[in-house]
Formats: C-alpha cells, sequence, structure tokens
C-alpha cells in the first residue's frame, strides 16, 4: 500500500476529532531548525475544508488497527473497513515536508490500540521523537494519550508534545459501561489528573529555573461525544466545569455524533448529528471560561438541557430579568460580561471608551455591541432603546428577528436505556 | 483651505504631516503626484520629502506609544485611497488630547484608522496560514499571493522565525515585490518581475512548463490535495462557513482544490 493510500484512510479515520488547536505553546524555533510553535498567540488555521472546519495540524492516526470494539466509533474491531499502518518514516517526512510547504502548523496524532495501550503509545513516541530529535522539528504537536497508558510513557511523550490529550468520549460511566466496555474510567482520568499535575510542577519549576525542559507547554484538552448516550447538558456542564478547576483543562472539545456504525442495536438510530446542541454546548464552554459564569447559572436541575433556540446567556438573561435594565455607563466589567450582546472585546472597549465622556446608544454598534440583542436589556444615561418588562415577550421578539427564523424542529434525541 | 502633494512614500507622508501639524494648516486633503487633480479652491503645497525629519518625527512618535506607530504603519500599507487623511487626522486627535486617547474608540478619528488597522492585520494573519510554498527546481521554496494590502514585508518575522533551515520566498505578482530568505536573513525585493523564468512554471503552468515541475514537489502536492478532501466530514457539509473564512479570491494560489470540494 503507498503513502496517498494510507493517508487517505489515516486522515478519514482520525476526522471525527474535533480537536484543532494550534495555540498556546511556548516551543521557539531557537535552534535554527523548522518550524516554531510559539508564533501564533491565537492558532493559525491553514485551510477550510467542506465541512466548514479548520485545518490546521495534520490530523492522522498511527493506524486504524483496534483491539478495542467501542460502538460509536468508525474504526472499532468488528468493522469492515480498509486497514493501514504507517511507518514511523512515512509520518515523519509527511509531517515535515507539509509543513515546510506552510500547509499545516503541525501534527496530530492518535491512534487505534495495537496489542496493548502501552505498545501503541511507544509507537506514537517513536514519531514525536524523532520529529523533535533527528530532524529538529519546533512545529505544534497534539498528541492523544490511549487510555491505560502507564505514567512512564505519559510522560516521555509530555516532553516531545505541545498538548497532550485523554478523550473522555462518554460523559458518564455508565455510557462508557454501555458503549465502550473495553475502556474503564480510570483509564481515562488517571492519566489526565498525572498530566494536569506534572504540567503545573513544570510550570512551577521553570519559574526558578527557566532552562527547565516544556513538557506539554500548551496544555491539556479532552473531547466528548454528544448525542450518543442519554446524558443531560446538567450533566456535561457540571462534569465540564469540575475538569477545568481540577485538572486545569485547556479546552474541552464537544463532537455530536455521527451515526457511523448504523445498525448497532444501543446506538439511537436514523439521527442527524445534533450540530445544535453541539454549538450551544460551546456558547456554555465560553461562558465558563471568559464570562465567568458558573456551570448551574445556565443549566439547573430544572433546566437540565440548554435551550436550543436562544443562545445560553441571552436565556440565562430572560430567567434573571429582575438584574436588567444595566447601565452601559455604570455597571462594571463582569456586568457588562453578563449583558447579551456584548462580548469580551466589546465590554473591554465599553470600558476604556467611556471614560472620555458619556456613550450614547448610537456608539455602541461602533463598539462591537450587538443591539438587535442588547436592546432590551441595557440603558444608557437611563435611556431605555425599547423599555419591556415581559420576559416572554422580548423572547418572542429576538425568536422572531433572528435571520432565517422558523418554527425549529430538531430531531429529538431518543432514549437508549 | 490646502492640499498637500507628497511623493507617495511612507517618508514623503511622515514629511507632510509633521509639516501640517507644526503650521497648524487646515488641511482639506493628503494626496500624492500621481493622484492629485487640481482644483479651484484650495492652496497647493507640495511636500519635499526630508528623510532625517521624517525619521526624527517617527521616533518621537514611538517614544510616544510603539501602538500608535504600528498602527499608522498598518493604515498606510493598506495603500486604500484617502488614508492619509485619516492618518492626519488620527495624529492630530492624539496630538491634541493626550496618547490616552489610542483607546478611545468612541472618537471617530481613532475609530477610523483601528478599523483600517484591523482589516490589514486581518490579512497578515490570513496570510500566515494561506502562503503555500512550492519547491522549485532549485531547492527555493517559493509563494505566490495577491493581496489586498501592501503588506508582504510585514510577513516576514513569522516565516523568518518558522523557516530558519530553508531558503524561500514570498512574491507579491499584484506589487512585483518580495521577500526573500538566503539561510543568514530575510531581505525586501523591491522589484521581482511576474515573468522571471525562475516562477514561470508555478505562475504559468503551462506547456512546456508542466514538465519542468518537480517530481517530488508534485508528490507531496497530490498527497496535500488528498488530505484537503479526505478530512472533511460530509455528513456536516458546510461549505457557507468555508467559503467565509477562505474567501475565493485566496483560492488561486492554494494547493488545494476548494472548488471542487464545494459540492458533496
Amino acid at each position: 500500500m503507498d503513502v496517498l493510500d494510507k493517508l487517505s484512510f489515516l486522515a478519514a479515520a482520525a476526522k471525527y476529532d474535533a480537536s484543532c488547536a494550534s495555540s498556546g505553546s511556548k516551543r521557539q524555533n531557537t535552534t535554527k531548525g523548522l518550524g516554531n510553535a510559539s508564533d501564533s498567540p491565537l492558532g493559525i488555521c491553514h485551510s477550510w475544508s467542506a465541512d466548514g472546519r479548520c485545518i490546521s495540524l495534520l490530523k492522522v492516526l498511527f493506524t486504524n488497527y483496534c483491539i478495542h470494539d467501542c460502538v460509536y466509533c468508525i474504526n472499532r474491531r468488528s468493522n469492515d473497513i480498509p486497514r493501514a499502518t504507517f511507518t514511523v518514516n512515512e509520518l515523519v517526512d509527511l509531517t515535515v515536508n507539509f509543513y515546510r510547504r506552510n500547509y499545516i502548523e503541525g501534527l496530530f496524532l492518535s491512534s487505534g490500540v495495537v496489542k496493548s495501550p502501552d505498545y501503541t503509545m511507544e509507537l506514537l513516541i517513536q514519531v514525536i521523537r524523532r520529529l523533535r530529535q533527528a530532524n529538529n522539528f519546533n512545529g505544534y504537536i497534539h498528541v492523544k494519550v490511549i487510555p491505560g497508558t502507564s505514567r512512564d510513557l505519559v510522560k516521555e511523550a509530555g516532553n516531545y508534545a505541545d498538548r497532550l490529550s485523554v478523550n473522555i468520549e462518554l460523559p458518564s460511566e455508565q455510557g462508557l459501561k454501555k458503549l465502550a466496555p473495553d475502556k474503564k474510567k480510570e483509564d481515562i482520568l488517571v492519566p489526565m489528573a498525572y498530566i494536569g499535575n506534572q504540567i503545573q510542577a513544570i510550570q512551577d519549576e521553570r519559574k526558578y529555573l527557566r532552562s527547565a525542559p516544556l513538557f506539554a507547554p500548551a496544555g491539556q484538552s479532552t473531547q466528548l461525544i454528544v448525542g450518543a448516550s442519554p446524558e443531560s447538558d446538567f450533566q456535561i456542564l457540571n462534569m465540564v466545569e469540575k475538569l477545568y478547576q481540577k485538572v486545569r483543562l485547556r479546552r474541552v472539545y464537544y463532537s455530536a455524533y455521527i451515526p457511523v456504525n448504523q445498525k448497532h442495536p444501543l446506538l439511537p438510530k436514523g439521527i442527524t448529528p445534533p450540530l445544535k446542541r453541539e454549538n450551544r454546548l460551546y456558547q456554555a464552554d465560553w461562558l465558563l471560561r471568559f464570562y465567568k459564569f458558573k456551570a448551574n447559572e445556565i443549566v439547573s436541575p430544572d433546566h437540565p438541557f440548554l435551550d436550543t433556540e436562544l443562545d445560553p446567556k441571552t436565556a440565562w438573561a430572560l430567567r434573571n430579568f429582575h438584574h436588567f435594565p444595566m447601565e452601559i455607563n455604570r455597571v462594571d466589567y463582569e456586568y457588562l460580561l453578563r449583558i447579551p450582546g456584548v462580548g469580551v472585546q466589546s465590554a473591554q472597549r465599553i470600558v476604556a471608551a467611556r471614560r472620555f465622556g458619556p456613550l450614547k446608544m448610537t456608539d455602541l454598534p461602533k463598539l462591537g455591541v450587538v443591539l438587535k440583542r442588547a436592546r432590551y436589556f441595557i440603558t444608557c444615561n437611563g435611556q431605555y432603546l425599547e423599555k419591556t418588562d415581559n420576559a416572554t415577550l422580548i423572547r418572542r421578539k429576538l425568536l422572531t428577528d433572528a435571520p432565517g427564523y422558523r418554527e425549529v424542529t430538531e430531531p429529538q434525541q431518543l432514549t437508549l436505556f | 483651505m490646502m492640499i498637500y502633494i507628497y511623493d507617495g512614500t511612507f517618508e514623503g507622508l511622515l514629511t507632510a504631516i509633521c509639516h501640517g501639524l507644526r503650521h497648524n494648516h487646515a488641511i482639506s486633503d493628503i494626496t500624492t503626484f500621481q493622484r492629485y487633480q487640481p482644483d479651484l479652491f484650495s492652496k497647493v503645497v507640495e511636500i519635499e520629502t526630508v528623510s532625517d525629519r521624517a525619521r526624527d518625527f517617527y521616533r518621537k512618535l514611538e517614544s510616544l506609544s510603539k501602538e500608535m506607530t504600528a498602527t499608522v504603519s498598518y493604515a498606510f500599507l493598506s495603500e486604500q485611497p484617502g488614508m492619509e487623511m485619516l492618518i492626519f487626522d488620527y495624529l492630530k486627535t492624539i496630538f491634541l488630547h493626550g496618547t490616552e486617547m489610542i483607546t478611545n474608540m468612541n472618537h471617530p478619528a481613532i475609530f477610523r484608522l483601528y478599523h483600517l488597522r484591523r482589516k490589514v492585520r486581518h490579512e497578515i494573519d490570513r496570510y500566515h496560514g494561506f502562503v503555500r510554498f512550492r519547491q522549485l527546481s532549485n531547492g527555493i521554496f517559493y509563494s505566490p499571493i495577491e493581496p489586498d494590502y501592501n503588506i508582504v514585508q510585514f510577513l516576514a518575522p513569522h516565516f523568518t522565525a518558522r523557516f530558519a533551515d530553508q531558503c524561500w520566498m514570498i512574491h507579491d505578482i499584484l506589487r512585483e515585490t518580495g521577500i526573500f530568505y538566503n539561510l543568514k536573513q530575510c531581505v525586501y525585493l523591491p522589484r521581482v518581475p511576474r515573468d522571471h523564468p525562475l516562477v514561470r512554471p508555478v505562475l504559468d503552468p503551462s506547456k512546456e512548463n508542466a514538465l519542468a515541475a518537480d517530481v517530488t514537489e508534485l508528490k507531496y502536492q497530490h498527497l496535500w490535495m488528498r488530505y484537503f478532501k479526505e478530512i472533511a466530514i460530509m455528513e456536516r457539509h458546510n461549505p457557507k462557513v468555508q467559503r467565509q473564512q477562505m474567501p475565493r479570491r485566496y483560492w488561486k494560489h492554494l494547493i488545494e482544490e476548494v472548488d471542487s470540494s464545494i459540492r458533496p
């Protein structure tokens, strides 16, 4: 099998992983070698594929042979699909030559599990060690940690990689037992906690010793599949909040479940990928990370699912209408962030600009405020743009004003268990 | 009212603005010799570029705020008609009210120049991703670009830090300028013709030129095209977002076939 075929199979097998970030690393090209992962504080996208997702890294599996039989996965043992395995040389050569032509920011390397987690992890480490040592490669490398890998190998991977990630995949232990019978919760959470501690330890060490070796300088992330198992957004967001606090994840990726294995009795039948739900979860995730929200403000046991029609911040504002209106010229930054239609940037601009004089309603669009949403929730110098005290009425207005509005008939999640 | 005419260089513009601010002239327009159209009511002042004065003025601006000089430089390289007056108004506002005014996006003069800077900056960021090198027969990695703004010099630091062990060149084929890295440093090339024999096989890949193309180079191009196709999830087909992020005018010099990826 030639490299072209291998690349086709192993890229197609890796595409369901949502992670794309290439930002936040400290690895510089100090050796006059190839690549520089530190020059892009926001990451660089090199292309966009036909699904509208950005291409930043060469995202491939080392092999799509797998000893596991996870029900949701295209590469499961019992699927009849073409299988391929790269050699270390082939993959190193591809990465370096794609990088030299500025096609990519680096390598995203994952793999099916062959023989054992440790054996597979050794193979991945061979690739990234060769890149770093023999090829003087300083581009971005994201490596998946195979669940169940031993601590020493995780540590070694972290010495070469910019980002490590262990995929949680299913947001609850029952889900994991049902759909990924070969994986145990501990196989995922133990390496995750270890990576979190190790990153912290190295960061502390580098405060005193700048030359201390890097360990996954771009941090760790994880991925959850949404809609393959029946967890609510309440469960998901509470778990995610804990992960951000306890193991200091940089990011959580949400991947709408795509029915690749249609026939399996344990999986929901005939659904289209719950893309809207995925989108709302990302919005909620942003509220957790950048808008100082708590998970239990966004979802509660009474409202366990996010509103599909409205973004989570607007939904929160309508549930908590007694906090509004907020006076743009007076309220603190943290409160500005709570106004629907005001983002991090526009809030910063408001704070900077109002020092020079009071802002008027007409100034706000220039600063980036989306008045279509903000208008019901703010005053400028005590003036309303549109005064409505009735949250239900506002909701209706927001929905009918939305471009391309139609009655939402999202395919509903079926119960599985 | 006065119209200033300068030679179109950055130094010329700085000389003009310095002059205007010093004499507190009521300027209605600053324009170049090429673009100037006589009108009856304005007094015309021809500005003679004084490099030393321009440099001193720039240093002074820089000592006040690096943020401000960056904004001015980006705006100048946008090459948008009228940017001269925007820069003049911007600097005048800041000299009148103090450097802290830079953060006041609510001031029209500050906002307009900031907005222009953002557009230029955005294109630079895009080209960090969209530059596609092809290895020429002499080993040099070559990429043609056709940017809206004159940004080729701004690409130098990023690519120099990244490709330190290969010779490369980025060629603005609209303005026929380029930057070239020779393993030691990156130099600006003020004139690189489009029909230079070395780059002809890339820019005009017809007839005999196709034969000259390097086999190894073509191999990696094919691998990349295939990768580009395979990585898309067809259940999530979304060409609208693809086009928003990667507007059609950038497709020409990409290796991947964006056009044919649109149909599911």
